[in-house]
């Protein structure tokens, strides 16, 4: 398998396709082949709860405003990569990280040994527990591996997650666990949005604002602001937890909502060059999409 | 005897239900409240004599309320403050409260209290009895004013020390809270540490309020420093160190000035900064100059700068950080993957920028003249 130098968005699926998943969305695919640099669009479509009898007909692709064609793709056979991010931070200590243990693991159980799980924690600075390795029940020991403790730097740790992702094939999923409050990022707003548009990753944030006893670190209305902004921008979305027994449900959500996206595939235009808006249509009255809004070409 | 089945009483005492489930017994009322003079005299017997780990746990575990209601019984048994018992106790009651967060940690603002309460009672005039060469040694190494005045001279020093060792673990609102008690004598090294707090506090908490601050600190503190202090070198040491290098004042006003959107403020400030800085500026520099290169979309060369950033053998995070979010922008997302995976992998990382922020002075710097003064061993 070959990759493109510097083109995040562009994938050479190529034999990949032909391996199996866990993932079995019971829905009608078309055959299809798979182009050299194509760019890959999750879409999450619902109508209350997930829309599973969707077929390439009922969508519609636009890139920079004019429609264009793609293949809509069996997530069966694409292989998942997936970043726990996880916040350790002071503020995140206790029973709350032994049930972002058993979260991470439902979810981690939930994939395939083909799929990939990284763990990242960050507090002070961001560093591996568990580098990609084939997904399972053991992620919980590496998510809970490290003494939780110290200040957050998520927008750094954000714009890492990130980066490593791009060595993965497949679909490609930020999971971040954090309580929204960044007091030590060097990097800002901009670049994280930045990275998040570039990096044709997932994001799916599960927040849970600070406890009771780390009120003194006042609102982080701006770090959930933009964490929700950087969800949004990947096309994935922001869960908020209010209490840590719901932690584990937020991450059977996650894993719920990924087995029933649709995954659609397109040649982008060589002569776009930057952010390229896309848009996904669905041929359906009151359905809710949920699509990346754009990627970023390079000439 | 109890006929009722339960658990075996140990050393005497029946074991509760809660605590046989392994529940979190609810403090109430009158076990807050139990801290007492007599405890709270031991406490104070024990640190000066050199105790202090002994009751960690038991002042850590004590309410704000009882401690200081406890510390008010007992500075109210103590003799008059204007003798040198009297200081000496009532000093050493402010710092064993300021040792205790130091080397254990603390980040409550109301425990700031029990630091401040013991000096309120000081005298401004030194009492008769405190040997000479304390007296002198104050006077040369903490400026000229605030040695005349006592307790403001014991405030600063002991809330300085407070807020650098609430800084020393990025606990910066508890230490901003800390230096505000410090600085209300315009001194100018506190009104600097206070500002260097401020420029970090706005840039990690993103507090933009504080930038304005920042600057008017930095200026005044230098201004200050500049008028009062006849050379450099003197107490506190890194700060005044810090004062007296124009490079370093530069970086910081740079810092200011981009987190102000003054682009033109801070291409000064970067222009004024010699080619050779001391080694500790390296990477601040580098990242300023790389931020303002970012600012006015010049990506290469912000490129080429942190990546000479990161290759000085002091890498942060920080660096690393801003040169992968430059090269995600520039779409070299091949190096940005090998850089990050390359930081994750490492462990403990040396963090130049933290400490151009911070800026914090040892703890202990203070603390043996402080102990000489208190009488304690």
């Amino acid at each position: 398998m070959k990759r493109l130098l510097g083109r995040p968005d562009y994938l050479c699926l190529g034999a990949v396709l032909l391996a199996g998943s866990g993932f079995a969305v019971p829905r009608a695919l078309a055959q299809f082949r798979i182009e050299s640099q194509a760019v890959l669009v999750d879409v999450a479509v619902s109508d209350g709860g997930p829309v599973l009898d969707l077929r390439k007909e009922d969508f519609e692709l636009y890139e920079a405003g004019e429609p264009t064609s793609f293949q809509l793709l069996d997530p069966a056979l694409l292989p998942v990569a997936v970043v726990f991010a996880m916040d350790v931070s002071a503020s995140t200590v206790g029973e709350r990280h032994r049930r972002l243990g058993e979260g991470a693991a439902l979810f981690a159980g939930g994939l395939t040994r083909r799929d990939s799980c990284a763990v990242i924690a960050f507090s002070m600075e961001p560093f591996w527990t568990r580098d990609f390795a084939p997904c399972g029940a053991d992620v919980r020991t590496d998510v809970r591996a490290e003494a939780p403790g110290g200040p957050t730097s998520v927008r750094d740790s954000v714009i890492l997650s990130l980066a490593v992702l791009h060595r993965e094939e497949g679909r490609k999923v930020l999971l971040l666990f954090t309580d929204a409050y960044d007091n030590l990022s060097w990097t800002s707003d901009d670049q994280v949005m930045t990275a998040v548009r570039g990096s044709g990753a997932l994001v799916y944030s599960i927040v849970a604002r600070p406890r009771d006893s780390f009120r003194f670190l006042g609102p982080s209305d701006d770090g959930f602001r933009l964490i929700r902004e950087v969800s949004e921008a990947s096309g994935g979305r922001l869960l908020e937890v209010s209490a840590d027994d719901d932690l584990a449900a937020a991450y059977q959500d996650v894993l719920e909502e990924l087995r029933t996206r649709y995954v659609l595939s397109f040649s982008p235009n060589p002569e776009l060059d930057g952010f390229v808006p896309i848009e996904v249509r669905v041929k359906r009255r009151g359905v809710d999409v949920r699509a990346r809004p754009g990627y970023v070409a390079r000439r | 005897m109890s006929v009722l089945p339960g658990p075996e009483p140990i050393r005497g005492r029946r074991i509760g239900r809660r605590r046989v489930l392994g529940l979190r017994v609810p403090r109430t009322g009158a076990q807050r409240s139990e801290v007492g003079l007599s405890r709270y005299a031991g406490w104070i017997a024990r640190y000066r004599r050199g105790r202090l780990e002994e009751v960690d746990a038991a002042v850590r575990t004590s309410g704000t309320r009882p401690l200081l209601s406890a510390q008010r019984d007992y500075l109210d048994s103590l003799g008059e403050p204007d003798t040198v018992r009297g200081l000496q106790a009532r000093l050493s009651t402010a710092l064993f409260h300021a040792e205790l967060a130091a080397r254990f940690g603390e980040r409550s603002e109301r425990r700031l209290h029990l630091v401040g309460e013991p000096l309120r009672a000081i005298p401004a005039r030194w009492p008769r009895g405190i040997p000479a060469d304390l007296r002198a040694s104050a006077r040369e190494s903490w400026g000229v004013r605030p040695s005349e005045d006592l307790r403001a001279l014991l405030r600063r020093e002991v809330f300085l020390m407070t807020a650098r060792s609430r800084l020393a673990r990025l606990d910066i609102r508890s230490a901003r809270q800390a230096l505000s008690y410090a600085v209300q004598f315009r001194d100018p090294a506190a009104e600097w540490q206070l500002a260097t707090t401020s420029a970090f506090q706005a840039r990690y908490l993103r507090d933009d309020h504080l930038w304005p601050d920042a600057r008017g600190g930095l200026r005044d503190g230098v201004a200050r420093w500049a008028g009062r202090f006849p050379e450099p070198g003197v107490s506190p040491r890194a700060i005044v160190q810090a004062m007296a290098d124009p490079d370093d004042l530069h970086l910081r006003l740079a810092l200011v000035a981009l987190g102000r959107g003054y682009r033109r403020a801070a291409v000064r400030d970067l222009q004024a900064v010699r080619d050779r800085v001391a080694p500790r500026l390296r990477v601040p520099r580098l990242l300023l100059e790389a931020e303002l290169d970012l600012a006015e979309g010049r990506v290469r060369p912000a490129i080429d700068g942190l990546q000479e950033a990161t290759r000085t053998g002091q890498t942060s995070p920080a660096a690393v950080a801003a040169l992968v979010a430059a090269l995600q922008a520039a779409g070299r997302w091949d190096e940005a993957a090998a850089l990050a995976s390359d930081l994750l992998s490492v462990r403990e990382k040396a963090r130049p920028w933290l400490a151009f922020l911070t800026t914090w002075a040892e703890f202990g710097e203070g603390l043996t003249w402080l102990r000489q003064v208190a009488g304690i061993a």
